[in-house]
């Protein structure tokens, strides 16, 4: 594969393409969600392999590595590799997600960001737990604490929510933050959701993204790129980077269920769980619930982008 | 390996803190209540680590020896207390607020004192003479197979999550017994912890503290007096009510198994929207007249939780006296008349359940974090609703089934035989 990961042929890409890379994924993902709890962050390997099947750059700007595709194809993504592992496709929707971010700022601080790599990674952190801004020449100094920052530990770049006004965010090399482990969770075990601890940090002018234009989509990006979604209002979607794995792990559950009713015999009456009608009822049940959610999602992206193209 | 040498290697009790005569007089139920609330407070403390090390905390289970929880139902002949079935759920429910992996063992090991009453009075005398209670956990599935022989039985078997094993001092394992190569009744083998192989497969999510660990048993010599017909014990009409006064040992076995199983759910429960109660009372801002403003939607999830929590409660102790009220009028209920009053048990967990999902859908993401005691309770009530017993599917169908008079005494056994252990 690595061997497609020159420039030029991305444009042949298509979403189809990107949804076989993340089906053939599945086993390994599964496989290793065990470790990836325990690690309490995605392993190495599963980012390598993310990298390599090019899912980091689904959706980054063609002239800055991508292959060409947009949001709607990371979510699809997204809901393949949900069921392989929650918490592994829960960073396989954040990093092409931010990666499409990064779009958003100006020129001058992309060009920093992916000045070594167009395999640059970077977090996002929206819980501020406590922020001090001052004014400093040409920027500002800043410090503070922010939880919750899903993989992190990965990140070569943080994304920190600064309260204000405007509110904005502040894009953070990894020299000028420190991570907190601090992700001891029940659920997402794996996403490496820590804290991030910023001290006393100069952010220049160019690299602090003004959110209420952000929402609003008035920013760089539609200048630069003009995609669609780098036209729709950022509040308008944001939440299927969060609700397309979701999908995808209520699907792997369906599909385990199945698996594992197929399986079963019944305690001590020895009945096949797969014969009993209440099960059938679970199962068909379940699975229209998750084809209704994907249906949902895909139909709401598809009016987002028509909307986009008309340019409403 | 004969009968003899067995009897020989039978467990040797550790004496060090079990009460003299004259403190197990003093106990009495409230004692016992006030107790269980110190118990819970240290459970609590060590709810976290002892779900690391994936079982019960030593000194949470050293606590409850020398508090006298375990004479609760140990007949009055052999010195224990017979308390009644409230008492029993007051204690259970009161621990399981701090930790219900604890409350889970303990309650089965409380429990199980009575269930030995059922057997041989020969197994009684033999034990009880030796130790003043037993910590004994009960397993059944898969049921092992037991072949008879001169005296008694030679039992083999691999069984699942036997809750208790960890601080066991004996067991009792279900097996069927094989007459011409075919298995024919169930019965109940009581052994001594140590001929059992214990191997650790308790990596879960809910209950994690329990250390329900597998043990597995390869032809051992039973006794016969050692063994007990299951079908008799689960309704409650083998040994005891032959030689003990109290109406306790008369109880449908099934029933009450259901009440140990459900009282760390609804302990667990009420804790859990305590704990909600407490954070939306912390978090809040404070309002113009001064009191928290709490979020209107807020209030309502914890007005439903909180009643679903002692509804749970309510229906548990009805069904708890029902079977009391039985054994009382030394009434033996038929299996159709026990398990209208243990779906009851089973709507109370369905409750129990519903009230931490409430709190849980509502007590935002730091809720999850594992030292966190909301995410703890979830986890182990929705673990306890997962056991066959409370398998709501499972459970309505044999109710429709006996509603509709068409269920046959084959499915019965198999549900209540499920629960044990």
């Amino acid at each position: 594969m690595a061997a497609n990961r020159s420039k030029d042929s991305f444009p042949s890409i298509t979403a189809t393409e990107m949804v076989k890379r993340a089906a053939a994924l599945v086993p390994v993902l599964r496989e290793r969600a065990g470790e990836c709890e325990t690690l309490r962050r995605i392993p190495d390997q599963t980012r390598d392999d993310f990298v390599q099947a090019d899912i980091m750059r689904i959706s980054q700007p063609v002239s800055r590595g991508g292959v060409g595709l947009d949001m709607d194809s990371v979510y699809e993504v997204a809901l393949e590799l949900g069921r392989g592992c929650g918490s592994s496709a829960w960073m396989g929707s954040f990093w092409p997600l931010h990666n499409w971010m990064i779009g958003l700022w100006s020129k001058a601080a992309q060009d920093e960001y992916w000045a070594k790599s167009p395999d640059t990674l970077s977090s996002t952190a929206w819980d501020t737990l406590t922020c001090k801004v001052e004014p400093a020449s040409g920027g500002i100094r800043l410090s503070g604490h922010w939880d919750f920052s899903s993989g992190i530990d990965h990140a070569d770049w943080a994304m920190l929510f600064v309260p204000g006004n405007p509110v904005g965010m502040a894009l953070v090399p990894r020299k000028d933050f420190r991570v907190l482990d601090t992700w001891h969770a029940t659920g997402l075990c794996g996403s490496g959701s820590n804290d991030v601890v910023v001290d006393s940090a100069f952010v220049p002018e160019h690299r602090i993204l003004n959110m209420e234009n952000a929402g609003n989509g008035r920013t760089a990006g539609r200048e630069l790129y003009g995609t669609p979604f780098y036209k729709l209002p950022l509040w308008m979607w944001l939440s299927y980077s969060l609700a397309a794995p979701v999908i995808g792990m209520a699907q792997g559950a369906v599909e385990s269920f199945e698996d594992l009713m197929r399986g079963r015999i019944e305690g001590l009456s020895g009945a096949r769980a797969a014969e009993r009608p209440a099960n059938h009822l679970r199962l068909a049940e379940s699975s229209a619930e998750v084809d209704a959610a994907r249906m949902l999602m895909r139909s709401n992206l598809r009016q987002l982008i028509e909307w986009a193209d008309a340019g409403v | 390996m004969n009968i003899s040498s067995i009897s020989s290697r039978a467990a040797s009790p550790d004496a060090s803190d079990w009460l003299d005569e004259a403190e197990v007089a003093k106990l009495t139920p409230a004692m016992l209540v006030e107790r269980a609330r110190e118990i819970r407070d240290l459970a609590a403390s060590f709810a976290q680590e002892a779900e690391r090390m994936r079982r019960p905390a030593d000194a949470v289970i050293s606590a409850m020896r020398r508090a006298g929880i375990f004479y609760h139902f140990v007949p009055a002949r052999y010195g224990g207390r017979e308390f009644g079935l409230q008492t029993f759920i007051d204690i259970v429910t009161t621990v399981a607020e701090g930790c219900a992996s604890s409350a889970w063992v303990m309650s089965f090991y409380m429990q199980h004192n009575l269930l030995l009453s059922q057997f041989p009075l020969q197994a009684q005398e033999e034990i009880f003479s030796k130790y003043p209670y037993v910590l004994a956990p009960v397993t059944t599935a898969p049921p092992g197979k037991a072949v008879p022989v001169d005296g008694g039985y030679r039992l083999s078997g691999y069984w699942k999550y036997t809750s208790g094993v960890v601080h066991a001092n004996w067991l009792m394992l279900a097996a069927f017994v094989e007459r011409n190569n075919v298995p024919a009744e169930m019965r109940l083998f009581m052994l001594p912890v140590e001929q059992a192989r214990v191997i650790d497969k308790w990596y879960v999510d809910g209950l994690a503290a329990t250390g329900s660990q597998d043990v597995a048993v390869d032809n051992l010599i039973v006794p016969e007096h050692l063994s007990m017909e299951f079908e008799k014990i689960r309704s409650g009409v083998g040994h005891g009510k032959e030689m003990q006064q109290s109406h306790l040992f008369s109880l449908a076995v099934d029933v009450l198994l259901n009440v140990s199983s459900s009282s760390p759910a609804i302990g667990a429960a009420r804790a859990c929207v305590g704990h909600f109660r407490k954070r939306l009372l912390e978090r809040s801002p404070i309002g113009a007249d001064g009191k928290p403003d709490i979020r209107p939607s807020s209030m309502a999830r914890l007005a439903e939780a909180t009643l679903a929590a002692e509804t749970a409660e309510l229906l548990l102790r009805e069904a708890a006296d029902r079977a009391e009220a039985a054994a009382r009028a030394r009434q033996t209920l038929t299996a159709e008349q026990r398990l209208r009053i243990r779906s009851h048990i089973v709507y109370a967990v369905k409750h129990a359940k519903k009230a931490v999902q409430i709190v849980s859908d509502a007590a935002g993401t730091s809720a999850h974090s594992l030292d966190n005691p909301i995410q703890r309770a979830v986890r182990d009530v929705v673990m306890i609703s997962s056991h066959t017993v409370y398998d709501w599917d499972i459970a309505m169908d044999l109710l429709g089934r006996v509603l509709t008079d068409t269920v046959s005494e084959n499915m019965l056994l198999h549900h209540s035989a499920g629960q044990v252990g």
